[in-house]
């Protein structure tokens, strides 16, 4: 009972005009700087961050969360409309939503991720609100080994994810996880594959991948006058946009399933929406009994990385709420902005300011309501970018890829990394190699290697750990599982086969 | 709308410029960060700046170019135009910078002038509840009867928080394990979750986490107590002169004109002289700490020595 | 697959049929041959980083397992495609954009410090422009017009970010 009142209360701070304002404010700004390719959340709170300086705590952090969660939904308008991710955590939207695109269903695919987002970002509420010093205290029980054995079974799936040949793929998850040793090893500090640049350091930036193997390439390889077909008409009504019955159906599944991996995911410091959103993918491509349909326009894989997306952009304020512990930057940074209010962050929050920590959760829900009202009204007017002639779009899509790479660090270096990425993805398409596994190897490889690296150091060598815990030991028994099964059904075909023939 | 509150800033200090030399600054100074907008260099940064505008009669635009553990950003000011209108916040690692990155267009020593330190920012040995040791001189004496069984999380290979605990186990004759994470956040959840013993973290984390009872603070780096931390006694009162806090300041690219760096001088230290800047920082975990240029340049050689020595002996490891 | 399973292979001594046969697939020979080149190069700048043993990996470990694995790889990619017709259509090179969106990556990267936002957004349109051929110069001027002046105010202005407006040499 505590809880509702907590929440009743927290409900009643929230619902001021101003408190209000402040959030409308954060979302709408949160989704067109999340749109605006290479600007995500993060730039848009350290934006803001001076301004709220002069505003009470509860209006700061408010605004400051819906700029979070609005540009994790912002992301994805891009990414579907323009195969551009707004944000790292939305390259998996490019790989259904924009397929629905170019079939001239962006307003479909724009609506089923508002719907999707919402229903991810609610349960992720939902859970955060009852359950929050539980997940934590779970979130804690993961170590080296623990992370590593999810990384694996994570990179098990990315061989999945690709259509057609699995050798290419595996081929892409190798290179991807190749990739991301660049920079400073963990470990030891040796400088990997830096070539001399003192940028690589740091390891090549994601964001900068992203737009060049998606969107740099995209903009090469096609040549069609706009980027929905001529078939459909630029006028958008509800009808259009609203999914046919039976892909409401096949969605249910999918987010669910989605919003569960990303709640999970998502309170874990160190994964975070983008490892969520990669992972919800690669299960539903596993699961999914239209599995080989995918990467040609499945709702299926669109809605459950973007619930999985949002639900972990909520759970992540479990650890950064509960323990003082940020999962991911942008965390840190709001974390910041309380330091800056005079609130310090630390175990104590939640007890020390409950107040302030009840209308920030109530705040989540109004604005995930906010982002829904604001979104479906926006996508006519999206969904209308797509039938501009394409060869006015994709200099302006040039242009705004290399502006907001440039601005994260006012460094040319990352202009030329898009450009060399983009060669590598335009490459990858004339050799038949898929963009989706390698960019999971490349998030996932560099996770996986060093927890792989720090287990076996804290055990001193012994392999036996990653048998111990026992979520380790249920994601190594189901990459048993993964590598035997293809065996088996191959065995159990020919076997058919023989038998049928004979 | 941020230009219009640039402008708004602006307007007060007009007459300001007038009064000051008439040379120099006759238009914003640009303060180079190599750190993310909303970390701690980044914090710190916009305090300063924003204290020391009116000092100038000219505002100070932070510039953040992160990277490469800060050290892009050095390289960029120490090429920069040398006439005054680009600075450059660093801290200790900056020092180690050409060590542990190798080629990164500058050297701490010839490269800059230092115009003043503002801060120290103290590092605090922790430990998990779980093990059960409370203070300097038992985990001293714990891990000299268990050598090489204790590991402690570091965040990063040669990173100041490395560095210092190799340090400390040099001059206590500790043989301790590291273990690295990416990161001061991981790092701080390892100790928290028990994954290592040990760890070392920002005195900022350390108290936040020791006061919800999740961590244990041993001791920290700083030669003396931080005031307001009165009670977490310094390592020093065991191991004898024992000091490594990283150091926070600015510094201007060498060649700069004698009489704009003593205008920046002059100006940091009417900012230090400031009550409320001082408990500012302070509330922020850092210790005001300020020294003139040069004196901080007749410090800069030892601390570059040392600092370096510790960071080329485990790297070579 | 039943179906090719039927036709005889060509094994004639491991010759590949002469070019436009149905049999060999290039775009595969070439990628494996690209896929071990690659792999090749990363083994090579890995030679330093030491590879440690399974109980305590080096900093080569991975890079060297990894580069390994994409030598195998490859070889199977290249081996495949001298056995076995493409499964796929063939992308397109499309020269023409390839050279160009390439130039205009590269226009921003070598103009935005030295020319500043505008000239440098302004000529990346351009130059991006010239890779359709539908592109007609007036709408291509225009077009970059106004994206230098919307991207500007849309990025120094609203945005506040701290871009260079102007030329450096001014």
């Amino acid at each position: 009972m505590d809880i509702v009142n907590n929440l009743a209360q927290g409900l009643l701070t929230v619902l001021t005009v101003e408190n209000l304002l402040y959030c409308l404010a954060g979302v709408t700004m949160g989704t067109f700087i999340g749109v605006l390719p290479g600007l995500g959340a993060m730039l848009g709170i350290a934006l803001l961050l001076p301004l709220t300086f002069y505003l009470p705590p509860e209006a700061a952090i408010i605004m400051l969360a819906g700029i979070y969660y609005g540009g994790e939904y912002g992301g994805s308008i891009a990414a579907i409309l323009i195969n551009v991710p707004g944000t790292p955590s939305s390259a998996v939207a490019c790989f259904e939503g924009y397929p629905m695109t170019k079939q001239g269903r962006a307003a479909v695919a724009l609506f089923s991720s508002a719907v999707a987002s919402f229903v991810g970002g609610t349960v992720g509420i939902v859970l955060m609100v009852a359950f929050a010093p539980l997940i934590a205290r779970f979130a804690l029980s993961f170590g080296s080994v623990e992370y590593f054995a999810v990384m694996a079974l994570g990179l098990m799936g990315a061989v999945s994810v690709a259509r057609g040949s699995q050798l290419k793929a595996l081929v892409a998850v190798v290179f991807g996880v190749l990739l991301g040793t660049v920079g400073t090893d963990v470990s030891t500090g040796v400088q990997r594959y830096t070539l001399g640049f003192p940028e690589l350091i740091t390891g090549v930036s994601l964001v900068a991948l992203a737009m060049g193997i998606f969107g740099m390439a995209e903009i090469i390889s096609s040549t069609g006058r706009s980027i929905s077909g001529s078939g459909s008409k630029p006028g958008i009504r509800m009808r259009d946009m609203l999914p046919e019955r039976r892909e409401w159906r096949r969605s249910a599944g999918p987010v669910s399933r989605g919003t569960t991996i990303g709640a999970i995911l998502g309170a874990l410091p160190g994964t975070g929406p983008t490892i969520a959103s990669f992972m919800a993918y690669s299960l539903e491509r596993k699961v999914s009994p239209r599995s080989a349909r995918f990467g040609t326009g499945t709702i299926e894989g669109l809605v459950a990385p973007e619930a999985a997306n949002n639900a972990a952009a909520q759970t992540a304020f479990i650890p950064t709420l509960t323990l003082g512990i940020p999962g991911t930057a942008t965390m840190a940074l709001l974390l910041g902005a309380l330091m800056i209010q005079g609130i310090p962050p630390g175990p104590r929050l939640m007890v020390d300011h409950a107040p302030l920590f009840w209308a920030l959760i109530a705040s989540f829900w109004i604005g995930n309501l906010f982002l829904l009202a604001l979104n479906i009204p926006l996508v006519g007017l999206w969904a209308r970018l797509v039938h501009i002639p394409y060869r006015f779009l994709y200099p302006a899509i040039i242009c705004l890829i290399s502006v907001g790479v440039y601005s994260i660090n006012l460094n040319n270096f990352d202009v030329f990394v898009v450009l060399v990425m983009g060669l590598l993805g335009f490459g990858m398409r004339v050799g038949g190699f898929q963009a989706a596994p390698f960019l999971m190897g490349f998030i996932l490889g560099p996770m996986m290697e060093e927890n792989l690296r720090r287990g076996m150091q804290l055990a001193r060598g012994d392999f036996t750990v990653f048998l111990q815990s026992p979520v380790a030991a249920a994601c190594m028994a189901l990459i048993a599982l993964m590598l035997v099964w293809p065996a088996l059904s191959w065995l159990r075909r020919r076997i058919g086969h023989r038998t049928a023939r004979g | 709308m941020k230009t219009l509150l640039k402008l708004a800033a602006l307007v007060p200090f007009m007459g300001f410029a007038a009064a000051a030399q008439a040379d120099y600054p006759t238009q914003p100074i640009t303060l180079v960060v190599g750190f993310a907008p909303g970390g701690g260099m980044d914090t710190l940064a916009r305090m300063a700046a924003g204290a020391a505008a009116p000092h100038l009669g000219q505002q100070i635009v932070v510039e953040n170019r992160p990277g490469a553990g800060g050290t892009i950003a050095a390289g960029f000011a120490a090429s920069a135009r040398a006439d005054g209108y680009t600075l450059y916040l660093g801290e200790t690692a900056a020092l180690t910078g050409p060590v542990v990155h190798g080629n990164v267009g500058y050297d701490p020593l010839t490269s800059f002038t230092p115009v003043a330190q503002l801060a120290l920012a103290p590092l605090a040995i922790v430990a998990n509840p779980q093990v059960g040791i409370n203070d300097m001189e038992s985990f001293i004496t714990r891990v000299r009867e268990n050598p090489g069984e204790y590991f402690y999380a570091s965040p990063g290979v040669a990173t100041l928080q490395h560095l210092a605990v190799e340090q400390l186990a040099a001059e206590a004759g500790l043989d301790l394990d590291v273990v690295h994470f990416q990161g001061g956040t991981p790092s701080v959840t390892a100790v928290v979750s028990g994954e290592t013993p040990f760890g070392v973290v920002s005195l900022n984390a350390a108290v936040a986490q020791a006061e919800g009872g999740n961590l244990v603070v041993l001791g920290v780096t700083s030669l003396e107590r931080v005031p307001g931390f009165e009670d977490i006694p310094a390592i020093s009162e065991v191991i004898e002169g024992f000091d490594a806090s990283p150091r926070m300041f600015i510094m201007a690219p060498s060649g700069v004109d004698e009489s704009r760096v003593a205008t920046l001088r002059d100006a940091m230290r009417a900012v230090m002289d400031d009550e409320a800047f001082r408990d500012d920082l302070a509330g922020r975990g850092l210790v005001p700490s300020y020294l003139d240029g040069p004196d901080l340049a007749e410090l800069l050689p030892e601390l570059v020595e040392t600092w370096s020595a510790t960071a080329s002996a485990v790297l070579a490891e | 697959m039943s179906a090719r399973d039927d036709t005889p292979p060509h094994h004639d001594a491991g010759i590949p049929p002469p070019a436009g046969g149905r049999v060999m697939n290039i775009r595969d020979v070439f990628a494996g041959l690209v896929v071990i080149a690659i792999s090749v190069l990363a083994l090579w700048l890995a030679r330093d980083y030491g590879f440690g043993t399974l109980r305590r990996m080096r900093a080569g470990f991975f890079p060297n397992v990894l580069a390994w694995a994409g030598v195998g790889l490859g070889t199977l990619i290249m081996v495949r495609g001298f056995l076995m017709p493409a499964d796929e259509p063939a992308h397109p090179l499309r020269l023409r954009r390839l050279l160009f969106i390439t130039a205009a990556f590269a226009t921003f990267g070598l103009g935005i410090d030295p020319l500043g936002l505008p000239l440098t957004v302004f000529l990346t349109s351009l130059v991006g422009s010239m890779g359709d051929r539908e592109s007609q110069a007036r709408e291509a001027l225009l077009l970059a017009l106004g994206l230098a002046a919307g991207i500007s105010v849309l990025f120094i202005g609203l945005l506040g970010l701290p871009l260079p407006l102007y030329p450096g040499f001014f």
